[in-house]
């Protein structure tokens, strides 16, 4: 019985002296985890990138259109990625010509002249046409866009798309995240059209109209105006991301979404008003709505 | 199908210790094996295809699917060979730091060369940085990107012995014509015993995700009203809702002079929401503000603008209450000073290597800009929208207001922690 006892004493202590080994070693091991871990942070606060404002490397020239013998051809979005470059345009041009009939090549500083993809009618108003032009993605972050049409009707015309702004990156190639859609500003006259980039998103009210009517304010004004929600005495949950509208869902049909902007078409002869919706979706593909 | 081990971290002392007890009883005083973790004998073989011409495991993600092994399988990922005494399996023992949870993928060569990968969308020409967290007792890992024009290119070969459990990356650039590429991580031949366990992996091109709406014009101030979001830093990075004022710069830091304003959290301030500005001057290294500072879900309203030549201030205010200026004036000097921007930004920011950050989300509304006159005007509309790409960083909007959120791939659950 005490031989038993002594053996089971001794067990029992072998067994804790092994226990507290291995705990030992959970803990050294923890231990060493949080050191590894304690290395890794420090090695990346050494590099750590800070939080900088993301460059901008190119903008559309300050008027991306031209005109020839009741032709009128104007840029109105340049949406760019690395996987592709996407050109939305507004068009008048005599009834005998067809956007078909025009050869659109896009010619990117220092590269060769690349065909567009793809060019389709997106919308049509009358005689104002709203079209897609596909390409491939810019070779660099600056790159320079010119646009180069030509037909049997006009001849060779040219238009500067974009311009590079940063001249520091402007070599880089585009990584991942170099995504960026520019809009023309302003408004202009096609045919009997006016056409105005009436925001980013689905803007409904007349954005030119609004810009102009803005009224000044006081910083005590614009606190003023500032406090559409509450200042909480209490913390609260910060908002759900906000759903993309049903309109938007319908035109994505599921798809991942890039962007969505709405165009103002105003005849200048009847003043009838459409806005001309546009989604941008993951895969490149354009959608559209017309808004009365 | 999960290996218990005592050497796991991140567990009580008391549910450790009980485990251990019963396992020490039982196995470890007789066999004397603890320590260094050990791999299980339950395997979660992989089907598949039999060499790198096999298209079975075409489909393939923007992303490295199942990149922790947190479900507890190795789904998503194949083992090559097929056959053989290799074995792939997720196991349960060492957290990777990037991650959440203690699950690991493991492989034993078991005296062959084996592999584990799986196909993933890539975008041609992009530059990536693949990244995989191992370590081992000793065998020799090798982390590959395989092409089917150019076959495998082998791009670290590391011998890591646990403890270290570290991080192994690649920098590749996408060949012409590679849409999509196999990432593999190899174990060289090794006697049976022989391990090596890996997590965390990440195929990224940058680490900086980024969305905004931006404005051109000349500009002598900009204001937002910015909500404090909730983000999970899970790495030692950051996420930021931030607004700028700007032009282009030849000679500053990333090519702008300019300022920005807004709350941080994670870079320099570990988990806690901070009030921040910087400045070109500053090399837009953040200058987080200890007190006050913000309440989530609180939001403030942010102040840029111009009182004078090169001078400058940074105001934050809640409701009609100021609740703090930067001291002094804010000027900034190199290149030519800074004296009205050409254009305005509002943005949101997360910065994650191995996108395991997610920046919460942030309502940036009231957007203001000020003329050279000192008043303020509603912005109506921008002309430049900025989105690094989903499932990264999104924004909706008016014409005055956006909201950005998000993550870089990989969903946290809700209520997951800040930390690291």
């Amino acid at each position: 019985m005490h031989k038993f006892s002594l053996t089971c004493v001794v067990v029992v202590v072998a067994a804790f002296a092994g226990l507290m080994t291995a705990c030992s070693f959970a803990n050294e091991s923890g231990t060493r985890d949080s050191h590894v871990a304690n290395t890794q942070n420090s090695a990346l606060n050494n590099t750590a990138p800070v939080s900088e404002p993301k460059p901008q490397f190119f903008e559309l020239s300050e008027n991306p259109r031209a005109s020839k013998a009741g032709f009128d051809f104007s840029v109105q979005l340049v949406a760019t990625s690395p996987k592709q470059t996407i050109m939305l345009y507004s068009m008048t041009a005599p009834e005998s010509v067809e956007a078909r009939d025009f050869a659109i090549d896009l010619i990117e500083t220092g590269k060769s002249r690349e065909n567009a993809k793809e060019n389709s009618i997106l919308e049509q108003f009358d005689k104002l046409r709203f079209g897609v032009l596909k390409f491939d993605p810019p070779s660099s972050r600056g790159a320079e866009f010119i646009l180069r049409l030509d037909s049997p009707q006009t001849g060779p015309l040219e238009l500067n798309v974009t311009k590079n702004t940063n001249l520091a990156n402007s070599e880089s190639p585009l990584n991942e995240g170099d995504r960026s859609i520019i809009s023309r500003e302003g408004s202009i006259e096609q045919g009997d059209y006016l056409v105005s980039f009436n925001g980013f998103g689905l803007y409904t009210r007349n954005l030119q109209a609004d810009q102009a009517n803005a009224q000044p304010r006081t910083q005590e004004e614009d606190l003023k105006a500032a406090q559409t929600r509450p200042a909480a005495a209490e913390p609260q949950q910060t908002p759900a991301p906000v759903e993309p509208r049903k309109i938007t869902q319908e035109l994505a049909e599921g798809k991942e979404i890039w962007s969505d902007a709405s165009f103002r078409i105003e005849n200048r002869v009847t003043k009838e008003v459409k806005i001309l919706y546009v989604v941008i979706l993951e895969d490149g593909q354009v959608k559209s709505r017309i808004l009365e | 199908m999960q290996r218990e081990t005592c050497d796991a971290p991140n567990r009580s002392f008391f549910s450790f210790s009980i485990r251990c007890l019963i396992f020490l009883l039982s196995i470890i005083m007789l066999l004397g094996m603890f320590g260094a973790p050990t791999p299980a004998t339950t395997v979660l073989a992989q089907g598949g295809g039999t060499d790198d011409t096999d298209e079975s495991d075409a489909e393939a993600a923007v992303f490295i699917r199942n990149p922790t092994f947190e479900v507890g399988t190795t789904t998503s990922w194949t083992k090559r060979p097929k056959t053989g005494n290799g074995i792939l399996y997720a196991e349960q023992s060492q957290n990777a730091i990037p991650t959440n949870g203690s699950w690991n993928a493991a492989l034993e060569p078991n005296g062959a060369t084996i592999t584990m990968q799986q196909m993933v969308l890539v975008t041609v020409k992009t530059k990536y940085r693949l990244q995989v967290w191992v370590s081992s007792n000793g065998v020799t890992t090798q982390l590959i990107w395989w092409t089917k024009e150019e076959g495998d290119h082998v791009c670290n070969t590391a011998t890591k012995v646990f403890p270290d459990y570290g991080p192994i990356n690649c920098d590749l650039v996408v060949p012409a014509g590679t849409t999509k590429f196999r990432v593999k991580l190899r174990a060289l031949s090794a006697p049976s015993g022989k391990w090596v366990i890996n997590d965390g992996w990440s195929l990224s091109s940058q680490t900086h995700f980024y969305a905004g709406a931006r404005k051109n014009g000349a500009f002598y101030g900009v204001a937002a009203t910015i909500g404090t979001p909730i983000p999970a830093i899970r790495e030692p990075n950051f996420s930021y809702s931030t607004v700028n004022i700007l032009r282009s710069c030849t000679g500053c830091p990333i090519g702008l002079a300019g300022m920005e304003a807004g709350i941080i959290r994670g870079l320099h301030t570990s988990c806690i929401p901070k009030f921040s500005f910087s400045t070109s001057d500053l090399g837009w290294s953040n200058r987080p503000i200890d007190s006050p500072r913000p309440v989530v879900g609180v939001a403030y309203r942010f102040y840029l603008f111009r009182i004078s030549t090169n001078r400058w201030r940074w105001q934050v205010w809640q409701g009609m209450t100021k609740i703090y200026e930067h001291p002094g004036d804010i000027s900034i000097t190199a290149n030519g000073g800074f004296d009205s921007g050409t254009y305005i930004s509002a943005n949101g920011e997360v910065d994650s290597p191995n996108r395991y950050n997610d920046m919460g989300v942030s309502d940036l509304t009231g957007l203001s800009w000020m003329t050279s006159g000192l008043l303020w005007n509603s912005w109506n509309g921008w002309n430049t929208s900025l989105n690094t790409g989903p499932p990264y960083v999104r924004y909706d909007y008016d014409g005055n207001n956006i909201q950005v959120y998000g993550n870089n791939g990989n969903p946290l659950p809700p209520g997951t922690p800040c930390g690291y």
